[in-house]
């Protein structure tokens, strides 16, 4: 084999690393719905609903603190776990060298954490009070925010073969949650709050991707990550001082954390979301982030095949006997549109991604 | 001025001065970093390297094959050289950069 051969393989397995870093972003993200779901009714967060309301009296803002509570615990939980991710791949070290660089970059992670807190309680927000589908479409819709700011503020490139998989694995998405939102799983206390929830998962995201990617470029994948958790969990941990501090009662359940099955789910959501953003934002500087995000933008499909296998199609997909025809059905149409958009992108050509940047 | 921080800003500062091949970034900047002066922290380099070049931020130039197994035999070793978008980068970095004790 010549240097132009061997040049031209690398390139191509560059873009098989990002792919494949994008897919296990979305398996871990779909993975993540299964004990997402499962601590909802654990007394660990159940009982916050209850323990706001006795202590407010209003129903909705114990449903928003409820998912504050949640997401403060899943941005801890990661936080932690990433140290033993570092400490193994042998980065504390730079974790410490890049954290220092406030002025430098740390600054883009403490603005990634902050608009991940923002879209993460947004996605709850959205589940809970308006349907679980409506949050997942709701989501999907970041990577077109992604992708516009990418090419604006970032100057990659997308090819127009790559903006057709953003909108195919897009329009995927949405087709298989539409039948539960045409069904009329929608009923609510207030769809207000829930709309404001979808506006803030599909923004933050979008964002965040966008302000990664610029830290990205000067900065580990692993440690940045790792930055962006801690960032996102301090801004949790004073968010919830400061409602403890109000005299609500959020912080009543938190012994919860020592019973061995909470414990478990509380591990389990730490890990796959960890790993789910380590694959994401691991993707970002191979196939850059319009790519990323699109590919990554496959949980929805991943979501609703692991939820389909623990909880069963019935709960997973929320149908009776007389919507499953409309539900199952726009499932199946979104997940074979979802592998034509992943098809699109796997198959465009590796020199096209060799560079994300014009080159000058 | 920018030893022990984050490894990419040293790789940029390292190519300020002219190209340099795939061994040479590796070698020197693991002797600079503790723990990384094994096979695995080169590797780390040069897959910083490689990050960096998908990027845009340093160029992929000449390149040969490892034969001779001076750094992974049979790979390609391949000389960096900054990129217009790499030299914006240097001088920001410069201009922010927390200079740390060695």
């Amino acid at each position: 084999m010549d240097v132009n051969e061997i040049r031209a393989m690398d390139h191509a397995r560059k873009k098989k690393i990002g792919l494949l870093m994008g897919v296990l972003c979305a398996l871990y993200w779909g993975v993540w719905y299964v004990p997402g779901y499962a601590i909802y009714v654990s007394p660990l967060i159940d009982s916050v609903y209850g323990n706001v309301l006795d202590a407010t009296g209003n129903a909705d803002l114990a449903g928003i603190l409820q998912a504050v509570f949640l997401t403060g615990i899943n941005a801890v939980a990661c936080a932690l776990l990433l140290f033993i991710w570092n400490a193994g791949l042998g980065k504390s070290r730079e974790l410490v060298r890049t954290l220092v660089q406030v002025k430098a970059v740390t600054k883009y992670y403490v603005l990634a954490g902050i608009c991940g807190a923002c879209a993460v309680s947004g996605t709850y927000l959205a589940a809970l009070f308006l349907s679980p589908g409506f949050a997942a479409i709701a989501g999907l819709l970041y990577p077109i925010i992604g992708t516009i700011m990418s090419v604006l503020y970032l100057k990659q490139k997308v090819t127009k073969r790559a903006y057709l998989a953003v909108i195919v694995l897009l329009i995927g998405g949405i087709t298989l949650y539409s039948g539960s939102i045409l069904a009329g799983n929608t009923e609510s206390s207030n769809p207000l709050i829930g709309c404001i929830g979808g506006l803030m998962a599909a923004v933050g995201w979008g964002f965040e991707g966008v302000v990664a990617g610029k830290a990205l470029d000067l900065t580990e994948p692993d440690v940045g990550l790792h930055l962006r958790f801690i960032f996102e969990g301090i801004f949790w941990v004073i968010v919830l001082i400061v409602i403890a501090i109000c005299g609500i009662p959020i912080f009543d359940t938190i012994g919860w954390l020592f019973d061995p099955t909470t414990f478990l789910l509380v591990l389990l959501i730490g890990f796959s979301f960890a790993w789910c953003y380590v694959t994401w934002y691991k993707s970002f500087p191979m196939i850059g982030v319009a790519r990323g995000q699109a590919i990554g933008s496959l949980y929805a499909a991943c979501g609703v095949i692991f939820l389909s296998i623990f909880l069963g199609p019935e709960i997973a997909l929320g149908y009776n006997d007389d919507t499953m025809l409309l539900i199952v059905g726009s499932t199946i149409a979104g997940l074979i549109i979802c592998l034509i958009g992943s098809f699109l992108l796997a198959s465009e050509d590796a020199e096209d991604v060799a560079s994300l940047r014009e080159v000058s | 001025m920018m030893e022990g921080t984050p490894v990419k800003f040293r790789i940029l500062e390292f190519l300020e001065d002219g190209p340099k091949r795939t061994e040479e970034i590796c070698n020197a900047l693991a002797k600079e970093y503790p723990g990384y002066d094994n096979d695995y922290g080169k590797a780390k380099i040069k897959f910083d390297c490689i990050e960096l070049a998908s990027s845009g931020i340093i160029n992929e130039g000449e390149a040969v094959i490892d034969e001779q197994g001076i750094f992974q035999q049979g790979k390609l070793l391949i000389m960096y050289s900054l990129s217009g978008l790499g030299k914006e980068y240097l001088d920001y970095l410069k201009s922010t950069v927390k200079p740390q004790k060695v």
